[in-house]
């Protein structure tokens, strides 16, 4: 009898230590919200956000899919179709020592002006073979508006 | 006995497996967030002696332009509180001139008589007979605004001689600037 309770008593602490240990483990992969900002607390990217102007020419690139990703270049640009007039916004993202080499990354730009989260665009670009950290590379995203209202909040994800 | 062991390891060991898979939904990215104040300019700049709100944050259905001489000084005002990240700001002006020249730009933190209470950044941008838009991205400090406090952006004619600029505003050519209430990355 001694031994079934003590065998009762391991499995209701196992079970214990199972359903905290889920708990825990689940808390790191969790995005938060503040004031209206998104933030996690991982990254292999430097990112920076560049801001919004008037596009003052049409652009109509040839690669930034994810079936032809922009190839890296440093100083260079990527950008998606662009139409003269409407407001663009801009983003440099930097190498750093962990990104990996060879791979093909999305940059996602989420917007708010008061109605909620949409996606402005994406594009697609490949890291170089060699990552030399610091380097970096624009991207442009036609918001596909002649006009906005502010404050507006903007989420870039690089993945 | 030998079987409730048994049975008490084989536990042991699916509940260790079973916990790392969620740290798997952790992936290689870098994701930033950033909250964006746009101040459109919305009537014609005005004296830097005194806060005179000629900005707005929604996108302006108005307008129209002045004229700023060389080595003058006009303003555009923005009532602001609160904490501003700062980072790197944006001065976007349509404008053209008699002859080539430049206007320069300071922003500063003013409080309700005017008073600069910090200077934030400053830049310059180059003005031709085009009318254009021009393009200046600065990097700006940090600052807390109290209630009542201004963010001022002063425009400053250059050159010498007489030349005239003329800057524009409203929709389809929308001077304006950006500031960075908060950010956050990794």
């Amino acid at each position: 009898m001694r031994r079934i309770a003590l065998l009762l008593i391991l499995v209701i602490a196992a079970l214990s230590l199972t359903a905290y240990a889920a708990t825990v483990s689940v808390s790191t992969a969790t995005y938060q919200a503040q004031n209206g900002v998104y933030y996690q607390v991982t990254g292999s990217f430097q990112v920076q956000s560049n801001g919004f102007f008037v596009a003052p020419s049409s652009q109509t690139p040839t690669s930034g899919t994810a079936a032809s990703p922009c190839a890296w270049t440093n100083g260079g640009s990527c950008s998606t179709a662009v139409k003269a007039g409407d407001w663009v916004y801009q983003v440099t993202v930097n190498l750093t020592a962990t990104t990996n080499s060879s791979t093909t990354y999305a940059v996602t730009v989420l917007w708010d002006t008061g109605s909620g989260y949409t996606q402005m665009g994406q594009l697609y670009f490949t890291t170089p073979s060699s990552i030399t950290a610091g380097q970096s590379m624009t991207f442009i995203f036609d918001t596909g508006s002649t006009s906005f209202n502010a404050p507006l909040g903007i989420v870039i994800t690089v993945g | 006995m030998r079987g409730v062991y048994a049975a008490l390891a084989a536990f042991f060991i699916l509940t260790a497996y079973a916990a790392p898979v969620s740290v798997s939904q952790v992936k290689e990215q870098a994701l930033s967030g950033y909250l964006y104040y746009v101040f459109f300019e919305s009537s014609p700049a005005s004296p830097c002696a005194t806060p005179s709100v000629n900005t707005q944050l929604s996108y302006p259905a108005r307008t129209g332009s002045f004229t700023l001489n060389t080595r003058k000084t006009l303003c555009l005002w923005a009532q602001v509180s609160g904490f501003f990240a700062g980072g790197e700001c944006v001065f976007i002006l349509y404008a053209s001139s008699t002859s080539a020249g430049s206007v320069s730009f300071a922003l500063s933190l003013r409080d309700s008589k005017g008073a600069v209470l910090a200077t934030l950044g400053s830049g310059s941008v180059p003005v031709s007979s085009t009318k254009q838009e021009l393009i200046s991205f600065f990097a700006c400090s940090s600052f807390t605004a109290n209630a009542g406090d201004y963010l001022a952006l002063s425009l400053t004619g250059g050159g010498v001689g007489k030349t005239k600029y003329t800057v524009y505003f409203g929709a389809s050519t929308p001077t304006d600037f950006q500031v960075v209430k908060s950010a956050d990355s990794a």
